[in-house]
């Protein structure tokens, strides 16, 4: 018969509660990611709509400026469509002669203001 | 002397059932984030689908223009819009703008889109058919904006050969399983108004 010399040692109870530690942790932050991936895609289908706001007032004073009518809009303008609330400023600049257009849109989205701002120039 | 003892059932019993609450509530995340996300790939498609529909749209409204002066060509009712434009076109290796006659019309759950270039954009009976461009479309209701004495104004439909409207309002809304409701006002040629005075 052959005879094996083994010697038997189990995991102790810190080792256990280490390596569970350890393991918990990782499948924490693979949850995690998964439920974060999902708010920033949701996110993303926010901005869509945002920047189609954005562009529709662009659009709009694009118009205006070719009508001229730029110098007859309002300095500062605000408003809400849906959970979307805008702010549009048109100051002149005066060494470039050009009405700088600064349009800014923001959101709520979980608990944290979400947004962005786009300018451009218009002539009279 | 070593003691050796095994778990007794009770023990065991006790160990199962933590590894069982546990494993559940990991099951319980996991579903839970994977459900999301298939909510949110869902929506995201839809977004997608209704950027692609918008964008073009946009495009081909924005680089529209008038045939002659007696006849634009642009025709629009509550669900369909038809008018002159430029679109790329691939020649050889080039790319060119090529004239056409462009029609978005809704045909069931699908949008169409048909695009007629060169020659064949004046001839109906050239034989194009239009293109399949979105599916699962709800509703889509194009509004025409116009001015009359500096008032802003708005009908379904747009029967002028004479004029352009100001603006054309489109209502998209795209059905899979949830309910997307889209909009956008495309003001058309609106920096070249000016170049006739």
């Amino acid at each position: 018969m052959l005879r094996y010399r083994v010697r038997i040692k189990a995991f102790t109870l810190l080792e256990l509660i280490t390596a569970v530690a350890i393991l918990s942790v990782g499948i924490v932050v693979v949850l995690q990611a998964i439920s974060y991936s999902v708010r920033v895609a949701g996110l993303s289908c926010d901005f869509v709509r945002a920047a189609f706001l954005a562009e529709d007032k662009l659009q709009e004073l694009e118009y205006k400026e070719g009508e001229r009518r730029i110098s007859g809009e309002a300095k500062e303008a605000q408003g809400d469509e849906d959970k979307f609330a805008w702010k549009q400023a048109i100051v002149l600049d005066d060494t470039l002669n050009l009405y700088k257009l600064d349009f800014a849109v923001s959101w709520k989205s979980q608990n944290r203001q979400e947004g962005f701002k786009v300018g451009t120039y218009l002539k009279e | 002397m070593k003691k050796s003892r095994s778990f007794t059932l009770i023990e065991l019993l006790i160990a199962s059932s933590i590894f069982a609450l546990v494993l559940v509530a990991l099951y319980a995340a996991f579903s839970s984030g994977v459900f999301g996300y298939r909510n949110i790939q869902e929506r995201i498609s839809a977004y997608q689908q209704a950027r692609l529909v918008l964008e073009h749209l946009d495009r081909d409204l924005r680089n529209s223009f008038a045939y002659s002066p007696a006849d634009t060509k642009f025709s629009g009712q509550g669900d369909k819009v038809s008018f002159l434009s430029l679109v790329d076109d691939y020649r050889g290796n080039e790319i060119i703008s090529a004239f056409a006659f462009i029609s978005y019309y809704l045909e069931g759950d699908k949008l169409m889109r048909l695009c007629r270039k060169d020659q064949e954009s004046l001839d109906p009976d050239s034989g194009i058919k239009a293109d399949e461009f979105a599916f699962g479309v709800g509703k889509i209701a194009f509004t025409y904006i116009y001015q009359d004495k500096e008032v802003t104004k708005e009908k379904d439909s747009w029967d002028d050969p004479k004029s352009f409207p100001l603006a054309v309002k489109v209502d998209l809304t795209l059905k899979i399983k949830d309910v997307y409701a889209f909009e956008r006002t495309i003001y058309i040629n609106a920096g070249y108004r000016t170049e006739s005075e």
